[in-house]
């Protein structure tokens, strides 16, 4: 497995020590490139936050699809090369129940807008502006990415960029859009 | 009608006399890079911090760093006015590193959010001999403060382990500090895309070898390292005001627009010395930008890695040394630090590295004669 490019300050740079994620007071290693199983049964921080436009996002209406959360800002080269293939996978696995969430990390609109149409990002884009959400989430590196279950739960982490329309990728996330729990 | 405020800055007490070095270091051409100079005397700036903030239908705050308020041997503000059209300001001091800085609150729908600040200082090159008393001194509670973690530098885990390998056989806070000094200097980079001075999460740059970045972030790492290894150090946030008066072009902007000349500076402390300067941070600015293809082994290079040594030029506004700072009256989370202006409105916080939109403009110059 390639080792995966990730930002710390806009840069790319092999991520070569495990990365502790302080969720719930677990530690977890993350390889590179990987989406790696969180174990731990730990709810996911809400994220309530605004769009772009100042428009609220509605976090629980997520609730019964299965999320990916992605940490990204657009001066981190790994989050722009891999945007194209998040839209790709929302697209693929959508009418399944999936959404893409992506959260940036302290930009304008002015600067998130004009990226966003350029790439032709159709996914959910919320704004946090005092990383209050990201430290949350326990991320320190960008991109970071969450897979998220039906029911609330963290089930998967990603530190680095990622071709996520791959079979590895996708025998992760495809068991996790079963059927969609009653309400 | 526009309210200005004058407000004294306040006074150092027992003012230093100026040194007996050599006055005026203005010259009329610029000095070939790395020219050998005596210490330069006290220099009087004067710069303004213009936020134009975009209208908001919402209230809308503003935040701008004010020059130290601690009275220094390098280091004097001398006055402080602020003209903040509708808005009500008041000038705070946070609590812990003693921050100070302009409080702007605008009232909803203000059309034209605007806040000007205007600070003059005077600063001088500072040159700190490695004996005994040769710095400032500091309180132990000054001390114990300086050995605290922050929270994306704490003292203990990855930051620990590394700081006692580096200083494994160093006894002095002086052996400590040049340690790690020759270690950042040695095993970072200076990083060009890294946005504004970078974070300062100096532990995710050690748990994922991430070892390059700006000023935030070598300088920070520098501080963290040897607070774990029981040094007080701190970093010292500000802005270049002015060229280098040796003629560094990686080290000092000229006079005028400085919006985005803003650089961290650090400092540790050796007992019986007193606080002592280090850069090396702009060691490693020096190699990547004074000429092309220069490494450590370079005469230019050696020579600002001995300066910034114990040493820092006088073309240097300090804003502070604090680490997450709350602002007061934001409801949102603290900052890393507050080495830009900062504002808010109801949709969050402006974005303080993008300086077009957000938008501000600081400007410098000397004030001679």
């Amino acid at each position: 497995m390639p080792g995966s490019k990730v930002c710390l300050a806009g840069r790319r740079a092999l991520l070569a020590a495990a990365l502790a994620l302080p969720l719930a007071g677990l530690t977890r290693a993350a390889e590179p490139g990987e989406l790696q199983p969180w174990t731990g049964k730990t709810d996911a921080p809400r994220i309530d936050l605004l769009h772009p436009d100042g428009t609220r996002f509605d976090w629980d209406a997520l609730r019964g699809k299965v999320v990916l959360v992605n940490f990204w800002a657009t001066w981190c080269q790994p989050c722009v090369a891999e945007m194209p293939a998040l839209q790709r996978l929302r697209e693929q696995l959508g009418p399944e129940g999936f959404e893409v969430l992506g959260v940036n990390i302290r930009e304008g609109p002015a600067r998130i807008e004009p990226f966003v149409r350029k790439i032709g990002i159709r996914f959910p884009i919320v704004r946090d502006t005092d990383g209050a959400v990201t430290k949350a989430w326990g991320v320190g590196v960008y991109p970071t990415s969450f897979i998220v279950d039906r029911t609330g739960l963290i089930r998967y982490v990603l530190v680095g960029e990622s071709e996520w329309t791959t079979p590895a990728v996708l025998s992760r996330i495809r068991p996790l859009l079963g059927p969609a729990p009653g309400r | 009608m526009k309210r200005r405020t004058l407000l004294k800055a306040a006074p150092a007490a027992g003012l230093l006399a100026a040194a007996p070095w050599a006055a005026n270091s203005q010259s009329q051409t610029a000095p070939a890079p790395g020219t050998d100079l005596p210490p330069q005397g006290w220099r009087t700036f004067e710069v303004v911090h213009r936020l134009e903030v975009a209208p908001s239908p919402g209230p809308v705050m503003a935040w701008v760093p004010l020059p130290l308020t601690n009275k220094t041997e390098w280091f004097e503000t001398l006055s402080n006015t602020v003209s903040a059209g509708n808005a009500e300001t008041k000038i705070v001091t946070d609590p812990v590193f003693n921050a100070g800085m302009v409080v702007a609150t605008f009232k909803a729908g203000e059309p034209a959010p605007v806040v000007e600040v205007t600070s003059r200082f005077r600063t001088r090159d500072r040159f700190i001999p490695l004996k005994a008393g040769a710095g400032t001194p500091a309180s132990s509670q000054e001390q114990a403060l300086f050995l605290r973690g922050s929270e994306s530098a704490p003292t203990d885990g990855i930051i620990r382990e590394t700081a006692l390998k580096i200083t494994k056989n160093a006894k002095t806070d002086v052996e400590k500090a040049r340690a790690i000094y020759d270690w950042v200097i040695e095993n970072t980079e200076r990083n060009p895309k890294t946005r504004g001075c970078g974070e300062g999460n100096v532990k995710a740059m050690l748990e994922t070898n991430t070892l390059n970045g700006k000023c935030a972030d070598l300088n920070a790492l520098f501080v963290a390292l040897a607070r774990a290894a029981g040094v007080p150090a701190r970093d010292v946030y500000g802005v270049r005001v002015t060229t280098s008066p040796r003629g560094y072009k990686s080290m000092g902007p000229k006079p005028g627009v400085i919006t985005k000349a803003q650089h961290c500076r650090a400092e540790f402390y050796a007992q019986g010395i007193g606080w002592v300067p280090v850069d090396p941070a702009d060691v490693r600015k020096v190699i990547l930008e004074e000429a092309p293809g220069l490494t450590a082994n370079d005469e230019i290079v050696k020579k600002s890695r001995s300066m910034l040594w114990g040493g820092w030029e006088g073309n240097w506004l300090g804003y502070n040394y604090a680490h997450d700072v709350k602002l007061p009256g934001s409801r949102l989370a603290a900052v890393p630090f507050l080495m830009y202006p900062q504002a808010e409105n109801a949709q969050g916080r402006l974005d303080s590295l993008d300086p077009d939109n957000f938008k501000y403009v600081i400007t410098s110059k000397e004030i001679t004669g």
